[in-house]
């Protein structure tokens, strides 16, 4: 769908200006701040798929904890269609947490040992008032929805299924919570390329069939790209491009947006790129750098940026964070 | 792991659940000296169930003429004490007040701790704080001088040293039960359930005391002998059961004159704490062995 076209939905999803901020312990009595979401606001459309890329260390997973209420923000609000919710608002959260969805990493902690697959995803259907029988036909009805026969998976446990399977059975035991917003935090990360593909379509064709709209969190470009309607890059707790998704990975603004599409490898030998486009670490999130945050590792950084820190600002339909965008 | 417990191939509709507990008990099974422990259990549990049609004699008659006969004498199995009682007849049911005052206080602390330590541990904060730190002052006492204390303090009798005993080993139980929570909770699949929108209670009951009950259980079977070796040392100090009361650890202190006269008959109720007691530890081991084996 066109970028114009989204504009007209009012979005299912908005967070504005979302800071989580975690004081840490640095040896006896030294306190620190931990910057790992510094005010992100995005919005999403019913039926897309916004895509959130980053490195590892960056709060992509902070802000999926946020959204599902795992986290509460600092500051910032949460806006599901015309509820608005604020910081503290206990009652308002757990409104939210009914309609928001979350499918982890990792396939096998994210299941309990103890319970049968089924019974896993009924837990689930029951955490919603569902009766025990009701949970337990949700939980097959399930089963069978993502691709796995329910006489042969409900009474497995976690140990006795592949990967590729239990992630099937998180995202089903996602779904038992009747969501309209999945959140997948690096869902597939964990997976073989070709398990990868198979949940990637999975995921496509549940998002047709239950109308759903995905938050899909990942640090792979070439699965966000595929997956993706938007994209919004966040480097330190912060976005600093975002914008259609083919648009932002063809002709990335952002340096940052463009090192991470250069350093993304590519089946063609030819492209090989002989030296990593960024040296470093990203800074550490505790003592953070003046100005632009980007600026330590930037390429095209000038005086300029270490004084004033760039606002996420329109450029066409894209927003960037850059004083010297390319 | 036995080929019994590995999970049937692809395609084979499943009879029985393959769940934990069953692997656990099929490893546990698995050891001979487990069962030859478990039997010994089982046996010495019976007698002390049926001691009325399992004792050759009543344990209270006491015969001034027959005092002190060696094992084996006609009448008298395994000789006869101080009193001229029948020693065997004795032992058996010594083994009701003995079995019960090393099960009970630990039965009663695991549920006990184990309600304290998974909400201390699931609620943390204040909660947890308040919890722990009452639960450490009764931990800082050495076991054996709290249950003394105790006991000293409530008076004798067998109800009272299961109480002081209980409350000896709530806090080591609430302890454990504690970490345990503590390490379930920052695992994944509470956040999931968290995130599922499943109030505190579901979670608790569903996924965090599932898996919290069998580490506490393994660790609170490995008390039972420690509760019975110092039930039975109560029970020497004259806290417990007062004569003429069958109870092991009563035997031992009455026949501690007579230890010089027949060193053997003497030492009996002894041999049967230190079995009993060893059979325990040996049974909680490998249940703790099982149970360490991960999935």
């Amino acid at each position: 769908m066109s970028e114009s076209l989204r504009q007209d939905l009012a979005p299912i999803l908005a967070a504005r200006a979302l800071k989580k901020h975690f004081g840490i312990r640095r040896g006896w009595l030294r306190r620190a701040t931990l910057h790992a979401v510094d005010g992100v606001s995005f919005e999403v459309a019913p039926g897309e798929v916004l895509g959130i890329v980053g490195e590892s260390g960056c709060g992509k997973s902070t802000v999926a904890r946020i959204l599902v209420g795992l986290v509460e923000p600092d500051e910032g609000s949460l806006k599901l269609d015309d509820i608005e919710i604020a910081v503290g608002n206990r009652r308002g959260v757990n409104q939210v947490r009914k309609q928001i969805q979350m499918v982890f990493q990792d396939s096998f902690a994210s299941l309990n040992p103890r319970l049968t697959l089924g019974e896993s995803i009924a837990f689930t259907a029951s955490a919603r008032g569902a009766s025990r029988r009701a949970s337990a036909e949700r939980a097959l009805a399930l089963l069978a929805a993502v691709g796995l026969d329910p006489s042969r998976f409900a009474h497995r446990y976690p140990h006795e299924a592949s990967g590729g399977q239990r992630q099937r059975v998180n995202i089903a035991r996602s779904l038992a919570g009747d969501p309209r917003v999945l959140v997948l935090d690096e869902a597939v990360s964990a997976l073989d390329k070709s398990i990868e593909a198979q949940i990637l379509n999975l995921l496509q064709d549940l998002k047709e069939e239950m109308h759903l709209t995905y938050l899909f969190i990942s640090h792979d470009l070439h699965v966000v790209r595929y997956m993706s309607d938007r994209v919004a890059v966040m480097y330190l707790g912060k976005v600093v491009e975002s914008g259609n998704a083919a648009d932002v990975m063809s002709m990335p603004l952002h340096p940052y947006t463009s090192a991470l599409v250069r350093a993304t490898p590519t089946g063609d030998p030819a492209r090989r790129v002989a030296k990593p486009p960024l040296e470093g670490e990203p800074p550490s999130a505790i003592d953070l750098p003046s100005g632009c945050r980007f600026r330590s590792r930037c390429p095209r950084a000038q005086a300029m940026c270490a004084e004033q820190e760039p606002a996420l600002r329109f450029e066409g339909l894209r927003q960037v964070a850059c004083h010297f965008p390319l | 792991m036995r080929p019994a417990t590995v999970s049937a191939g692809e395609g084979t509709p499943r009879t029985r659940p393959n769940s934990y507990w069953t692997r656990v008990s099929a490893r546990v099974r698995a050891d001979p000296v487990v069962i030859g422990c478990l039997a010994f259990l089982a046996a010495i549990a019976l007698c002390a169930l049926f001691a009325g049609s399992v004792a050759p004699s009543d344990p209270f008659q006491s015969d001034i003429v027959s005092r002190l006969r060696p094992i084996a004498t006609a009448g008298f199995p395994l000789g006869s004490d101080e009193l001229g009682r029948d020693m065997l007849s004795r032992l058996i049911y010594g083994a009701r007040l003995s079995l019960l005052m090393g099960l009970l206080p630990v039965v009663a602390a695991f549920i006990i701790g184990t309600v304290l330590g998974t909400i201390a541990g699931y609620m943390g904060g204040f909660v947890n704080a308040l919890i722990m730190r009452v639960v450490d002052v009764f931990y800082a006492f050495p076991s054996v001088l709290l249950a003394v204390a105790i006991s000293g303090f409530l008076g004798s009798g067998v109800t009272n040293i299961i109480i002081a005993m209980t409350v000896v080993f709530v806090p080591p139980i609430s302890r454990i039960a504690e970490s345990v929570t503590n390490q379930i909770r920052s695992r994944e699949f509470v956040a999931a359930a968290r995130a599922s929108g499943a109030t505190p209670g579901m979670i608790v009951h569903t996924h965090v005391l599932p898996n919290v009950i069998g580490p506490v259980f393994v660790y609170a079977t490995s008390l039972v002998s420690v509760s019975i070796v110092v039930a039975s040392g109560l029970s020497l100090l004259g806290l417990g059961p007062k004569p003429p009361q069958a109870e092991w650890g009563l035997m031992l202190n009455s026949l501690r004159s007579a230890f010089s006269i027949n060193p053997l008959v003497a030492a009996l109720p002894g041999l049967f704490i230190f079995m009993t007691s060893l059979s325990f530890n040996l049974v909680s081991d490998s249940l703790r062995a099982a149970i360490s084996v991960k999935a």
